[in-house]
């Protein structure tokens, strides 16, 4: 299959799953909760979809891990990847428990608790491997800030107390799953954070001058910026483009494919080199 | 030097080209120029043509500017005074290998010393 076809494949999988994810909080308002409905529409089905995303981050991240050799920052930071997608697999299995058994739906359930905390383990995760990550390409003068990124940086920091009310005042509680509403429930200072990693790492893939490696820290970064305007754009105060609303949504919660397509494309980063040494090697051989 | 100047910015026309194209069109075309380089002849090339060359055969797969800040923080550890010559040539492709290979992987490392010893990079 060609890098192409592949690439297509994993934004098809980010699509599907967030139309699911869209069609699923249209359908809420159809069905009362508890009501009896089809596979494809019953509470975080899309979940599902988020289970193949990581799971392809976890064997890619595990390949990619191999590469580096034992005690080097780069394996830690890959095996905290990986780990952030266990963690995060972990919680969509629970979350589908609890959706698709009724007697679990109480929002103080100790299995939200769980999947409450899993997230934040998974972010954690996730934050602490992009810092070793970071932290290599620092050592080469590679990923430093510039002005417009410590616009960024300000603007997100500005940001977060927004968030905080919008938690808050308890609009994302009006959905009617408490499943959704646990899956939005986001802690504001972590989804900060990424959003700054985001910036970081996309001014490391612009230093970085093209190829894989800027692939996958452009995904990487489109993760967290996407995450934070998911939340953020409710709060614009611009009125009549409520429209807007749900594809940032349906983005956000399927957004987990953007850290696949980030690992895989860093994966064909090794196998293009593993292929050319390959190749130097065989032509040694017939000289 | 103007000759290998003209081969690779000929080989780098090429590469640009390719990163349009598919996967295996591209690593096709890259093969090919690699090929091509190779039957252009024995000329022995000076350390410093060695560098400029061995950049313009990893900066398509690690990126431009991390090849750039590899080859500049190597040059810095391996020929700090006297410059990139033949004598501190393997030195020098030895710390580049380290330096990529502490992002990029051991892949990228072998990679590096196998592109540096294909080099014919025998001047001063």
């Amino acid at each position: 299959m060609t890098k192409r076809m592949t690439q297509a494949l994993f934004w098809v999988g980010y699509g599907l799953t967030a139309v699911w994810a869209i069609a699923l909080r249209i359908a809420l308002s159809f069905y009362p909760p508890g009501a009896p409905r089809m596979f494809l529409l019953r509470p975080f089905a899309f979940g599902l979809g988020l289970a193949v995303a990581n799971t392809l981050a976890i064997g890619l991240s595990l390949r990619v891990r191999r590469d580096f050799p034992k005690g080097a920052r780069m394996r830690l930071a890959w095996l905290l990847f990986a780990l952030s997608c266990v963690t995060a697999l972990l919680r969509y299995g629970l979350l589908w428990v609890a959706a698709t058994r009724p007697i679990f739906l109480n929002p103080r359930s100790p299995l939200f608790v769980g999947t409450a905390l899993m997230e934040w383990g998974s972010l954690l995760l996730l934050l602490a491997a992009l810092v070793l990550m970071w932290r290599c390409f620092a050592q080469l003068r590679l990923g430093r800030l510039r002005a417009p990124d410590w616009l960024a940086v300000a603007a997100i920091a500005i940001a977060t107390p927004a968030l905080f009310a919008l938690r808050e005042s308890g609009s994302l509680a009006s959905i009617r799953s408490p499943v959704i509403v646990q899956l939005q429930y986001l802690d504001p200072v972590l989804i900060a954070c990424c959003a700054i990693a985001g910036i970081v790492l996309l001014r490391t893939g612009r230093d970085v001058g093209g190829g894989g490696l800027t692939a996958s820290f452009f995904y990487i970064g489109a993760f967290g910026l996407v995450r934070l305007a998911a939340l953020l754009v409710p709060l614009l105060p611009v009125p009549g483009i409520q429209w807007i609303e749900p594809p940032f949504t349906a983005a956000s919660l399927a957004s987990d494919w953007l850290i696949a397509l980030a690992v895989w494309r860093r994966w064909c980063v090794t196998v293009e080199a593993t292929e050319l040494v390959k190749q130097y090697d065989s032509e040694a051989a017939g000289v | 030097m103007r000759t290998w100047h003209r081969r690779l910015a000929g080989e780098g026309a090429r590469i640009r080209v390719a990163m349009a194209m598919e996967g295996d069109a591209m690593e096709r075309l890259l093969a090919e120029s690699m090929e091509r380089i190779a039957a252009a002849g024995p000329l022995s090339a000076s350390a410093a043509e060695g560098v400029v060359m061995l950049r313009s055969l990893l900066a398509p797969v690690f990126g431009a500017g991390a090849v750039q800040a590899a080859t500049e923080m190597a040059l810095r550890s391996a020929a700090p005074s006297q410059g990139i010559t033949g004598a501190t040539w393997a030195a020098f492709t030895a710390a580049l290998s380290g330096m990529l290979e502490t992002i990029c992987g051991m892949a990228a490392g072998r990679l590096v010393l196998r592109a540096a010893a294909a080099l014919p990079v025998g001047g001063p």
